[in-house]
């Protein structure tokens, strides 16, 4: 259990693949200009992130270590042209907001990524995971920065039209690539400063644990 | 190696594996696409659906489909109890291929004559990434663009005049494939329905160099003045250029007398150069010089721009070429034809 709120606290912050491994960086930056978009790319990156992760697990024992590799990429475009085919059939007007973005999933280095670096090594369960939480982490990171440049951008946020204003770069990807840079150094910042924080109560705690009891006492006078 | 100790290595097991891979995904998409495919009846409801928003009564309409510069006509309906036409047209120059569009014509009661562009939809872009970052409204500014008045008689107007703001969209080129597509759209109507547009074959047909020339006769036309062709050549659009006119003579030794830019394709930063650069340099060269700015595989690459063009304007830069050679290496033709066509 402990190991599953690792691998999930992993993806969705301490190794979240857009704002600290800088993974899946080209639909990062064509999609984030519209909030809609960029959920809509994360939730499919989640499916196919997460089915990917559990039929590579389960292959593991069987696919041999020299053709690893295309054998992921075959899996993970069989996933992606499924996609295609169930989004262009059941939700159309999410399949053309995605456009040539949602076949680049196959090259997505979030899916290839885990599929070398965990689902090969641990069992499905914990791939599935690992994928979902992956998936979450890149998801939420592409809507906060899709609502950022939307706003900034159209002066809108998921299409529904908050302020009459628009910075017009923002709706471009040069303008995601500003917004995501500056996401990024905030994030960092912000990871370093809790870690940083939670390494002092660290030995704040371990030296209280090695004070004798007269020096407890002093401390707490 | 023996059979059967080719069948017992690693070998043997990668290509079974990949092999079994390969096949079970196969499978697996043949069935998703026998379950998923959408057929043209469900694209065709679709559109319907986003452009009327109710269930129509609609016919087959049969006409001359694939006669159109500006795009291709795949199906077109009457739509009787909407007094109008719904055009499936396939618009060209599109960013990595061309876009599909789904066009509402609308005619006046007594079908006489066009009333203006109901409602334009995308029906597929293929490789066209930024489709989202146009709405619904830049989409349909068509509809304003006809009802103002402003005919696409020169295909690109409408997006010029709204260049900037489409170039902040970022998908500039899906905007031209889409005007493209609702130019055929009108002109299928015009052939079609109204019998105003003729298609008429290409008095150009066996001259040199007209890829990039609108070959229509009133488009492009020429007079002959004593030894002198004078041409006004109308170009087609390329990548991001729209069409251009350009008055071009040329006199007995082949070779440039007078080159005027008259209607400017180009963004609007890009003009004052253009006319400045373009305008001086063409003067006195002949087809061989022409050929030599655009390089011997006639794509005038970056390199010969750089010596010697430096508007920033390449793709405009290449149809202002291809008119001068056009105009240049057809001289002889030109005259052949007594007095010229125009």
């Amino acid at each position: 259990m402990k190991n599953f709120k690792k691998i999930t606290l992993d993806g969705l912050i301490f190794a979240n693949p857009t704002f600290m491994l800088v993974l899946g960086t080209c639909p990062t930056l064509g999609l984030i200009s519209s909030a809609s978009s960029a959920m809509g790319m994360g939730l499919t990156v989640v499916v196919i992130l997460t089915l990917s992760n559990m039929i590579i697990s389960a292959l593991r024992n069987v696919i041999p270590n020299e053709v690893r590799i295309p054998s992921y990429i075959v899996i993970i475009a069989t996933l992606v042209t499924f996609a295609r085919m169930f989004l262009e059939k059941m939700i159309p007007s999410l399949y053309e907001s995605l456009g040539g973005f949602l076949a680049l999933i196959v090259v997505n280095c979030i899916i290839l990524g885990r599929a070398e670096a965990f689902a090969n090594k641990h069992g499905v369960i914990e791939s599935a995971v690992d994928g979902l939480a992956n998936g979450l982490g890149f998801t939420w990171a592409l809507t906060a920065m899709g609502i950022i440049c939307e706003f900034l951008g159209s002066g809108s946020v998921f299409g529904v039209k908050l302020m009459n204003f628009q910075i017009a770069i923002f709706a471009t990807p040069a303008g995601s690539f500003i917004v995501y840079g500056i996401c990024i150094a905030l994030f960092v910042y912000i990871m370093e400063t809790v870690q940083r924080n939670l390494k002092v109560r660290a030995k704040q705690l371990e030296r209280k644990k090695m004070l004798t009891p007269e020096e407890k006492i002093e401390e707490a006078n | 190696m023996k059979a059967k100790e080719f069948f017992r290595s690693n070998s043997f097991k990668c290509i079974a594996v990949l092999l079994g891979i390969v096949l079970i995904c196969s499978v697996f998409l043949t069935v998703c696409n026998a379950l998923l495919h959408v057929s043209d009846e469900e694209r065709l409801q679709r559109a319907i659906n986003k452009i009327y928003g109710e269930e129509v009564t609609y016919v087959i309409h049969e006409g001359e489909y694939n006669k159109f510069d500006a795009a291709e006509i795949e199906a077109a309906y009457h739509v009787t109890d909407k007094n109008g036409y719904l055009i499936k047209s396939v618009g060209k120059n599109g960013y990595g291929g061309d876009v599909t569009c789904w066009v509402s014509v609308l005619m006046t009661e007594d079908k006489s004559n066009i009333l203006g562009i109901g409602k334009v939809t995308v029906d597929s872009a293929p490789g066209e990434s930024y489709l989202s970052k146009l709405d619904d409204s830049e989409i349909n500014a068509f509809t304003t663009i006809y009802a103002d008045g402003i005919t696409f008689e020169l295909g690109l107007d409408a997006f010029n005049q709204k260049g900037d703001q489409y170039i902040a969209t970022g998908a500039s080129y899906t905007m031209r494939a889409i005007s493209n597509a609702v130019n055929g759209a009108l002109d299928y109507v015009k052939a079609n329905v109204l019998g105003t547009l003729i298609i008429a074959p290409s008095p150009y047909e066996n001259w040199k160099y007209i890829q990039y020339i609108n070959d229509k006769e009133e488009n492009t036309y020429y007079t002959v003045n004593g030894t002198d062709v004078e041409y006004t050549v109308t170009t087609t659009n390329n990548g991001n250029a729209g069409q251009f006119i350009i008055e071009v003579t040329v006199n007995s030794d082949k070779k440039i007398t007078a080159y005027a830019i008259k209607h400017n394709g180009s963004t609007n930063s890009y003009e004052e150069k253009m006319y400045k650069e373009l305008e001086t340099l063409m003067v006195g060269k002949a087809e061989s010089d022409i050929l030599a700015l655009l390089g011997t595989d006639g794509n005038f690459d970056a390199g010969s721009m750089d010596q010697t063009l430096q508007t920033g304007a390449t793709q405009s830069n290449f149809l202002c070429l291809y008119a001068a050679l056009f105009a240049t290496s057809n001289y002889e033709d030109a005259l052949a034809a007594k007095g010229g066509n125009g």
